[in-house]
């Protein structure tokens, strides 16, 4: 097989499976409303590491099309909420892990990436479905949140990134 | 403080958090916590800095703003006469109008989160909150 094909195969796989953690996310009950792990930035995340900024754009971006479709919410506010928060997400971890790793290890990308996510969901709120400042009052809560969902969701991705480093021979 | 054998096991395996987040990480955390904390603190002050109130208007021309932190009671001049609007407690209605029907009386009252009180024959609209409320809620939209 060839390196492109080999690439594709990959991706694709990352791509299915961002997909079901979304549409398995979606169905999980929630218990405090908006309140998400967002495991299925765990896959972007790690596909930014394995694959660069190109690559886990196109899966992130999949991964919302996909799985709202999967879940039904597709063209719904919340696919709206998801998709602004997912790339205004992706963009911003793009750019803080041009950072050494040594310096800036893939918990910190993730709590970056989680916070840039639900401030961009809460913004994307405001302008598409509220329109009362009072539900940036949610602001500090999401934040905190965020930073500790991130910090999970970075170290699942960290072992995800060396186990999958170790199976597929990168680098 | 007595760790099980088990629990033990665990944290050498996760090891401190100095094993687990590089500085950068550890900063980041911090940075968000410190964040948290200075929003849960600002943001109420500013949020209640904005100009909230009741805005009179007589047809298309805006006649002013008004806060609903003051008691009182404004004569607002109409193309029929005078319709009184009192603000009492937060809340703004109309009590007196020259109109035949009386219905922004019977409209009740209005607070800080939105409304609007309107008198048709006299040309009054009275709203409070953000003006593009377009009266739909979050779900319906």
């Amino acid at each position: 097989m060839n390196e492109r094909t080999l690439k594709i195969a990959r991706l694709s796989m990352l791509l299915a499976l961002a997909t079901s953690v979304h549409a398995l996310e979606a169905l999980a009950p929630v218990t405090l409303g908006w309140f998400r792990f967002g495991f299925a930035n765990i896959i972007g995340l790690t596909t930014l590491i394995l694959f660069g900024f190109k690559d886990a754009f196109y899966v992130t971006a999949g991964r919302i099309f996909l799985g709202s479709l999967i879940s039904g919410s597709l063209g719904s506010p919340a696919f709206m909420l998801a998709l602004s928060g997912g790339v205004v997400s992706i963009i911003l971890m793009c750019l803080v892990s041009l950072i050494p790793r040594q310096f800036l290890s893939e918990i910190g990308i993730s709590v970056i990436g989680s916070v840039a996510h639900n401030m961009a969901q809460l913004a994307a709120a405001y302008f598409l479905i509220i329109r009362n400042e009072a539900i940036f009052m949610l602001a500090p809560v999401m934040i905190l949140a965020a930073t500790g969902t991130g910090f999970l969701n970075g170290l699942a991705s960290r072992y995800l990134t060396a186990s999958l480093k170790r199976h597929w021979m990168i680098r | 403080m007595v760790m099980s054998i088990k629990a033990r096991r665990w944290a050498a395996r996760l090891g401190t958090v100095k094993d687990l987040m590089v500085a950068g990480d550890i900063i980041t955390v911090i940075l968000m916590i410190v964040l948290s904390g200075v929003l849960f603190v600002a943001m109420p002050a500013f949020l209640q800095n904005r100009v909230t109130g009741i805005e009179i208007k007589r047809g298309t021309v805006e006649l002013g703003r008004f806060s609903l932190e003051s008691d009182r009671t404004l004569d607002v001049e109409g193309p029929l006469g005078k319709t009184v609007v009192r603000i009492s407690k937060g809340q703004a209605f109309i009590i007196e109008s020259p109109c035949s029907n009386k219905y922004c009386i019977n409209m009740g009252h209005i607070g800080a989160s939105g409304g609007v009180l309107v008198c048709v024959p006299n040309e009054i609209i009275i709203s409070s909150g953000q003006n593009n409320d377009n009266g739909l809620d979050a779900i319906s939209r």
